[in-house]
């Protein structure tokens, strides 16, 4: 199991070297760089343009020097912990993150135990009544939610909100709080904020969720240890926890991989809509604007993630499940 | 177990009460853990007059016991302490049982009015083909039925010790807190297939004391101590390090084990065996009936023995119970089921498998014959093939093939665990044969299946086919030039249900060889599909149904028709009937006979089953550990064996005839053994020498030093 855990780390190292390279040649490979498009945004607003400071930032930056410079100085300071600067924000690519980041991860934590909360007893209520009217009425708005855009259950829930209580919904806390110290109001404000985004979501991944823990326990339902359990006399609830969902858990650990990355991109369209301060938007803001070290950095460190995250579940599954953990390396 | 515990001599009861401080065991069985409680002991736990140790594994403890009273069990149990033996009541009574399964609201009966009783501690074999309903009877006894299955009427009575009021056990939900303490704690059952029946998250420790912490007043910390000694009664080579292995680290017959002393460790009073032992090899199958026999005289429960194996039946039964399409044909004691056989189903039974004392030339009498036919197109090759009979076809020699069994990974580097899975295999085939290959799983056979149809590349060695006076190296054989040789050489496989597609209709099954192949048009190539079916005995209306729609026979039927799509000389038959009922095992294996004669096709049969290859082959080698240990001609091999494997294997067969019982003794004695403790000259010297095919006659060869005098050989095996 070390080994595996060490060699597993090292296959990180070219895996990652290779997700680089490739983001940083995609961010490149539109015309212009972020110097052009902001003498763009001067003209058009316009205002003059200052050929010097032009030539100087254009320097200060290094978007004179070949492609592959660019990526070296890039990638030597990234895994210093130098993620770059925002040309947009005039700011250190970690300070434009970090502002946003802890409020992303809370309300993705929420969404996420919102999704398990929800999508377990279902999943589980659904594969244990397959086709009774229960479960074919949970599939129904399973499904619904699933079909349901996000963006769209957004704008319809701050219309409501805003039509029948007469709130606004917008934003993860009420205006007055934004940039002041953390008090037991500000909290309060963020928490009551939280509720819309969280079910919004939440909803389509808590339908898909619920889809496959049924299919998973329908399939481990049928298998013959589940029999034995019953045979034994272990009473039905503690023989479906024990066994077949004990066993349908793998794909929800292997899920994780991809659990990460969510947690700190956020719902990028959502956010939109509901103007929340996550940093979904704050990518695609920067993708638009050409800001290569922030979306570059910040693209890397979800390839970061993802590849942690696979690593954990891989791990996690190993210790889990004896058959991955004991039967690694044999030949048929 | 450590003796100087207080002794208790158990006399005339049919049950009795203890006051007991601390923890009481009865022979390897913990059964309480509460202070001072008063014991209440079926008498199937105990044998009168035998000494039974006592006390608890908790070292410093004070243990005293007291006998309190033998309680008087009424007239009746005076009656039977009064000389006679006790008079045998019974476990289950089951009384015109209904069960029906719910087919889309229409009712379809799979059991119809079954009544039979199970004597306490005796042995009921519930024999049938698949389909017959056994299997839903004995998911009905424990209460395990499916959803859309349900008891439509009649009872099953339940009553532990004689004396007790009996339960209707159909009454009771399934689910009921009484119910569950029956299933597992009184009644258990174990499963065909000791593959899946384990879970493979749980350790089988953990799977095992479950049942005990279930049903007995035991915490699963003190539950180790009676699940080891229930692993070590059940055979298991090292029953503390099986406490916390996974049940992917154990063979099947040791999984089977497992199995068995997960049913057992709350002595049941009745242990259903569904199949126990199909799924094993011969060697495996007498080794775990011969378990099962032990464990019962120790224990004392009785066991419904579901098979459709009448071999087992007869060593293993005391009572007899045949049941067919739901409805019980005949019942009776074990004597006039096999000596007197009434109904006309159970007499076709016995007549339709394959036994070891029946003569060579006899045709066996499958339940429902097919009739086939030649079609005129497949005529004329047929005289062809018939001039060159006895050539020799195949040669195969020295064929070698290891496999990685395991990588054992450690920090720094890797050892891999090699196996040889073929070692120094050679026989040759002769035109017109069938040569066939016995032994148990995992002595290579199937592996060296695999290399002969070049599915698997040898490690070394040579297989040379020869075509008339042309000689291809089968070995060498590459692209286009390999691609049409494997037209001569076709595969049937062992289970009917996975080697056909679910997804195509059975004509695309039969004109996919020939579309590969690019042999005839479109419409041709669905004639032929056409005539094959014929051929076969299927009607070629079936051609546009889905694989689903028949049944395994039907289907190891289309499996052949299949093969023969390319009119290949050689039919490799991997286990082809072993995955069928008794019933259609017949019917295959003459069809294959038939083809092979009428066709003038060549065969390599491989199976488990030495019946069935006394049945259809006329050569026959022996494979054990990867080499061929004995070769030989049928009748040679069956009345003159040498090698002492050969005659292991012939002595575990189980005879569906009374007066070749099983000789379990011997099956322990040899259990105990661990493995097989051969002398010279079968097995190699410590220095290594040449091991060798000693030649005894002309058709008959046996593995040994190489340097051994034939006659050395014929007269060990004298002895």
């Amino acid at each position: 199991m070390l080994r595996y855990i060490v060699m597993r780390s090292a296959a990180m190292v070219p895996t990652l070297l290779l997700a680089s390279i490739v983001i940083f040649t995609i961010i490149q490979l539109p015309p212009g760089d972020y110097v052009e498009t902001y003498i763009g945004d001067l003209l058009a607003s316009g205002e003059s343009v200052d050929l010097a400071r032009v030539e100087y930032l254009r320097q200060e930056y290094g978007l004179d020097k070949p492609m592959w410079q660019r990526y070296l100085l890039w990638i030597t300071n990234f895994v210093q912990g130098d993620f770059g600067y925002s040309f947009e924000y005039q700011r250190p690519v970690s300070e434009v993150v970090g502002n946003r980041l802890w409020l992303t991860m809370l309300v993705s934590f929420f969404t996420i135990i919102l999704t398990w909360v929800i999508a377990f007893p279902i999943g589980i209520y659904s594969a244990t009544h397959q086709y009774s009217w229960g479960d074919y009425g949970l599939t129904f708005f399973g499904l619904l939610g699933l079909a349901t855009p996000n963006f769209l259950l957004a704008l319809v829930m701050m219309y409501f909100a805003k039509t029948i209580f007469g709130v606004s919904i917008g934003g993860l806390m009420d205006s007055q709080y934004v940039d002041q110290p953390m008090s037991w109001d500000k909290f309060k404000s963020i928490m009551e904020h939280l509720i819309v985004p969280t079910i919004v979501i939440g909803t389509s991944g808590t339908a898909a969720m619920i889809r496959r823990i049924r299919a998973n326990l329908l399939d481990e339902l049928q298998k013959q240890y589940v029999v034995t359990a019953r045979a034994k006399g272990v009473p039905p609830f503690r023989a479906l926890v024990k066994y077949p969902l004990r066993m349908s858990l793998n794909f929800f650990v292997a899920d994780i991989g991809s659990l990460l990355p969510a947690i700190i991109s956020g719902a990028e369209i959502v956010a939109i809509v509901l103007s929340l301060e996550t940093t979904g938007p704050l990518l695609i803001a920067a993708l638009q604007s050409q800001d290569m070290y922030l979306a570059g950095s910040f693209l890397m460190f979800l390839a970061t993630l993802t590849v942690i995250g696979v690593l954990l579940s891989d791990i996690a599954l190993g210790f889990l499940d004896p058959r991955i953990r004991l039967s690694g390396g044999a030949e048929r | 177990m450590a003796l100087g515990w207080p002794f208790v001599v158990v006399q005339k009861l049919e049950r009795f009460h203890v006051a007991v401080t601390g923890c009481v065991r009865l022979g390897f069985q913990q059964v309480c853990r509460k202070r001072d409680a008063t014991l209440h002991l079926p008498a199937r736990l105990c044998n009168v007059g035998t000494l039974y140790p006592w006390g608890g594994p908790w070292v410093g403890e004070e243990r005293r016991l007291v006998l309190a009273t033998a309680e008087p069990q009424g007239k009746q149990h005076d009656k039977a302490a009064a000389g006679k033996l006790p008079v045998v009541h019974d476990i289950i009574r089951i009384e015109n049982l209904q069960i029906a399964i719910d087919l889309k609201g229409t009712d379809l009966d799979v059991v119809r009015g079954a009544s039979f009783r199970i004597p306490a501690g005796k042995t009921v074999a519930l024999v049938g083909e698949s389909g017959s309903g056994k299997s839903v009877l004995a998911q009905a006894i424990l209460g395990i039925l499916p959803k859309v299955a349900r008891v439509k009427g009649g009872r099953i009575l339940y009553r532990e010790n004689p004396g007790e009021e009996s339960t209707d056990l159909t009454v009771l939900a399934d689910d009921s807190a009484e119910r569950i303490a029956i299933r597992g704690g009184q009644i258990s059952i174990i499963f065909q297939e000791p593959m899946t029946s384990l879970s493979p998250l749980h350790t089988i420790g953990n799977q095992i004391a479950e049942a005990l912490v279930l049903h007995r007043e035991i915490k699963p910390r003190d539950a180790k101590p009676t699940v080891v000694e229930m692993l070590d009664l059940v055979g298991f080579p090292n029953p503390e390090a099986a406490w916390s292995m996974y049940s992917m680290e154990l063979s099947g017959g040791l999984r089977q084990r497992a199995m068995i002393a997960m049913a057992l460790v709350c002595q049941p009073s009745l242990l259903i065996a569904d199949e126990p032992t199909t799924a094993l090899d011969v060697s495996m199958q007498a080794k775990i009936l011969s378990l099962l026999k032990q464990l019962q005289a120790k224990m004392g429960m009785a066991v419904l023995l579901i098979t459709h194996d009448l071999g087992v039946v007869a060593n293993m039964a005391d009572e007899v119970v045949v049941m067919y399409h739901g409805q019980i044909m005949e019942a009776g004691p074990i004597e006039a089921i096999f000596r007197d056989p009434q109904h006309a189903y159970l007499k076709a039974l016995l007549n339709a498998v394959p036994d070891l004392s029946m003569a060579y030339g006899k045709k066996l009498k499958s339940l429902r014959d097919i009739e086939h036919e030649i079609p005129a197109s497949m005529q004329g090759q047929i005289k062809d093939r018939k001039s060159h009979a006895n050539e020799v076809l195949l040669r195969v020699s020295h064929l070698q093939k290891t496999f990685i069994a395991k990588k054992n990974k450690g920090l720094f580097g890797k050892t891999a665990t090699h196996v040889k899975a073929v070692d120094d295999v050679s026989f040759e085939v002769r035109r017109g044969e069938c040569f066939g290959i016995v032994g148990e799983s995992g002595c290579g056979k199937t592996t060296t299946l695999k290399m002969l149809v070049r599915a698997l590349t040898p490690d070394r060695g040579a297989i040379d086919w020869t075509d008339g006076t042309e000689k291809t190296d089968l070995l060498s054989l590459r692209g286009s030039d390999l691609k049409n040789f494997r037209r001569k050489i076709q595969m049937v496989f062992q289970d009917p249900f996975s080697s056909l597609s679910p997804r195509s209709t059975v004509l695309n099954i039969l004109k996919e060889p020939m579309e590969v192949h690019k042999i005839g048009s479109g419409k041709e190539q669905a004639e032929y599909a056409a005539e094959l079916m014929r051929l076969v005995g299927l009607q070629p209306t079936y051609l546009g149904r889905y694989p689903h729609s028949f049944s395994g026979g039907q289907r190891q039927r289309i499996g052949i028709a299949r093969a023969l799509a390319l009119r290949p000389e050689l039919l490799v038959c991997d286990e082809p009937v072993s995955a069928l009922d008794v019933s259609v095992q017949a019917q295959v294996l003459n069809l294959l006979k038939q083809l092979q004669d009428e066709l003038g096709l060549t065969y390599i049969f491989i199976s488990h089953n030495l019946a069935v290859v006394r049945y259809i082959a006329d050569r026959i080698g022996v494979m054990f550990g990867g080499q061929i240990v004995e070769m030989a001609t049928r009748k040679e091999l069956f009345e003159n064996p040498i090698h002492p494997y050969t005659r292991a294997l012939l002595d575990v067969v189980p005879h569906a005839d009374l007066d070749h019982p099983l000789d379990f003794d011997r099956i322990n004695r040899d259990m105990a053994a661990e493995g097989r403790q051969w002398n010279e000259p079968f097995v190699t010297r410590s220095d290594g020498s040449d091991m060798d095919m000693i030649a005894i006659s002309s058709n008959h060869s046996v593995r040994a030093l190489a340097e051994t005098n034939p006659s050395t050989l014929v007269s060990i095996a004298g002895k």
